[in-house]
């Protein structure tokens, strides 16, 4: 009876409380939204059945949970904790990415620096909420719309927010085509949203192979902090362009990546667990992360009705908004809302240039704030 | 895998060059559908791009009008690759069809990925779509509108 | 702390704004070199001994696909032309309440309520045949006149979207 009455107390139900519920709530949610709505389910789902992992109750001391020392989810945690999961993503990133448009019209670069200013512009509003600075730098990279680059310097910087963190930056992320079109068509009038844009020029094999080198070299001289990310960001695009390691290129974006996807969306939904995430400090993360994206998608389309004050060659300011660099997602809306005044204007692949630009600039921002904080 | 050399039939890709249609040849996909079969449902997530082998589909849209096709090389499913992330009409195969079917993540992977072959897709589709029949681009203009 | 003696006292100002300056500096900079790539990999051609690397790699990469044998032809099992006149009477008299112009896939429910057999292959058959022609305005009529062998997609200039 007593062993009976032993094995009861170490069950789940015993020891759970309404907050493990709402959590399951929460990661219930993901997998429905990942699975019957197709919001990034390559995320969504292994970060919502992560949730339900992490917060199933478990006996202390038996080295289950995540953060205990010994357990496999440790193990598996990690390469989260570390920073070493992110820039493998971003070798695959860089394996799958063309950077042709931006070889062919370079200005469109600066659509993705000035994207970043949602990055930095969040991250005063943080402080002025009252969060240190370290966890200030960890929810403004949030407005760099790119999940691995956030959960990077969070690991770094806030380890104990990567979990809401993550989470905010990729339901952000699945979230772009409802929140970047009202800001769009409100900075923009419809003259300028019927700019059509001419065909970019042929790009040479030579200069997308010479592109992976200097970039790399430029961007890591002016910001090192960067390397883990923007290293292996351009040793997969060097892969994929000069074409005699095209086997090594296929395997970064094809295996690599979604290995490494599995594990850390796992991990990371395992590690939201209630303690963390059912607190006022997620509740400000998510509003900010929402305002991240509205000043960054602000930010780049203001820049660009600039550009096109002092510049000849005018671009349309929607590209603008695709420097948020939630790629492809923010240059599909960019399609969108240009398709919706004129059909025959197709803008997404002159978006991809500010999109691409954009994961530059956001591992840049990343850096920058790592080497001032961390 | 797909032919490359069937593959230049369709107008979609007719400028692309054969080492761009080979990548395109290993994402399609064969699709056999009945006679009555719903292949698309308006409203559902637009997953695939069609191109039409061998039957013929009605396209319904949701106040009840319709257009048919019946050529080959016809293309349904564009919502997959350019708009809002869901089928604005369905698509109902009038006969026993055979279609070419393209994941639409694979299509915008390849754009991704290859911005020449991208390019010539995205010129093809807006040459199509600026033909269009007045009363689909008043469609367009309504559903772009209306946004999800 | 919070408010802007929080911004002030972790120097946020001024990292802000540093931070801001070097994403855009780095940015611009990438810009710049990028757009004399055309120049230096002219000046490279002209003066270096321009590997001829590229070019037989390039044309490796144009390989020849097998060629599978795709599945067997979708079977367009085709109306009899009996049976269609005898279906497309049947039609007539549905549209002859409904009105004209008509709603396809209304005509179409109709008729399978009412039991007609393969409903959808015999419009298939009547717009081949050119019995009942689609209009600019996405509705239906039948054909003034006798059978005509006009194009089934006459009202479509090209593709539509969904």
């Amino acid at each position: 009876m007593e062993l009976l009455i032993d094995f009861i107390q170490n069950t789940g139900f015993a020891m759970a409380d309404y907050r493990h519920f709402v959590m399951i709530g929460v990661g219930l949610i993901f997998l429905y939204l990942g699975i019957a709505k197709h919001y990034e389910p390559l995320l969504l789902v292994p970060i919502g059945f992560g949730i339900l992992v992490g917060n199933v109750p478990v006996f202390k001391g038996l080295g289950l949970g995540i953060y205990e020392k010994g357990a496999v989810l440790n193990y598996l945690y990690f390469g989260v904790s570390k920073g070493i999961y992110p820039p493998l993503i971003f070798l695959g990133i860089g394996a799958m990415t063309d950077f042709s448009t931006l070889l062919a019209r370079p200005k469109l670069v600066l659509l993705g620096a000035a994207a970043q200013l949602g990055v930095f512009m969040t991250f005063l509003g943080a402080l002025f909420l009252g969060f240190v600075p370290s966890e200030a730098a960890s929810i403004g990279i949030i407005g760099g719309a790119d999940g691995p680059t956030a959960i990077f310097l969070s690991a770094k910087l806030a380890p104990h927010l990567v979990g809401p963190i993550a989470i905010a930056a990729y339901s952000y992320m699945a979230l772009v085509p409802v929140i970047q079109p009202p800001i769009m068509k409100l900075l923009t009038s419809r003259r300028e949203r019927l700019i059509k844009m001419s065909d970019p020029r042929e790009v040479s094999l030579q200069e997308r192979i010479l592109f992976p080198i200097a970039g790399f070299l430029l961007c890591c001289f002016l910001a090192p902090a960067a390397l883990p990310l923007l290293g292996m960001l351009f040793l997969g695009n060097l892969l994929k362009e000069c074409l005699v390691t095209d086997r090594l290129a296929r395997t970064a974006r094809t295996a690599v990546v979604d290995t490494v996807t599995i594990i850390l969306g796992l991990t990371v939904g395992a590690s939201t667990q209630a303690d963390v995430f059912l607190t006022a400090k997620s509740v400000g993360i998510f509003i900010l992360g929402a305002c991240s994206f509205m000043v960054a998608t602000a930010g780049g389309v203001i820049f660009a009705k600039l550009l096109n004050v002092v510049s000849q060659d005018k671009i349309n300011p929607l590209l603008g908004a695709a420097g948020v660099s939630a790629v492809p997602d923010s240059a599909r809306v960019v399609q969108m809302v240009g398709n919706a005044e004129d059909p025959s204007n197709y803008l997404l692949m002159h978006a991809m240039a500010p999109n691409v630009a954009g994961v530059i600039g956001s591992a840049i921002a990343a850096g920058v704030l790592w080497s001032f904080i961390g | 895998m797909i032919p490359i050399h069937e593959l230049k039939k369709y107008e979609i890709f007719a400028e692309l060059d054969p080492a761009e249609l080979g990548v395109l040849s290993k994402i399609a996909e064969v699709r056999h559908a009945g006679e009555g079969e719903v292949l698309i449902q308006a409203g559902q997530p637009a997953r695939m791009l069609y191109i039409l082998k061998e039957g013929g589909l009605m396209v319904t849209f949701p106040d009840g009008r319709a257009i048919t096709f019946h050529k080959p090389g016809r293309v349904v499913g564009w919502s997959a690759l350019v708009s809002p992330t869901h089928y604005t009409a369905s698509v109902t195969c009038l006969t026993d069809c055979e279609l070419l079917a393209f994941p639409g993540s694979e299509l915008l992977r390849l754009v991704q990925r290859n911005v020449a072959a991208g390019t010539k897709i995205m010129r093809k589709i807006s040459e199509v779509l600026s033909r269009r029949l007045p009363f689909l681009r008043e469609e367009d203009k309504r559903r772009l509108k209306g946004g999800r | 702390m919070g408010g802007f003696s929080a911004i002030s006292a972790a120097n946020g100002w001024l990292i802000a704004a540093l931070g801001i300056s070097v994403v855009f500096f780095g940015l611009l900079s990438l810009a710049f070199i990028v757009s004399y790539f055309p120049r230096i990999i002219a000046w490279w051609n002209a003066h270096a001994k321009a590997p001829k690397y590229f070019v037989p790699l390039v044309k490796s990469l144009i390989s020849r696909p097998r060629v599978k044998p795709t599945s067997s032809k979708a079977s367009v099992q085709s109306v009899e032309p009996g049976e269609l006149d005898d279906a497309e009477e049947a039609l007539r008299l549905l549209t002859a309440h409904m009105g004209e112009p008509f709603k396809l896939p209304r005509l179409i429910e109709v008729a399978e309520q009412r039991g007609l057999a393969r409903v959808h292959s015999t419009i298939n058959g009547l717009l081949v045949r050119g019995a009942m022609v689609g209009g600019p305005d996405g509705l239906f009529r039948w054909a003034i006149g006798s059978e005509s062998k006009s194009d089934p997609e006459g009202a479509e200039i090209s593709s539509g979207s969904t």
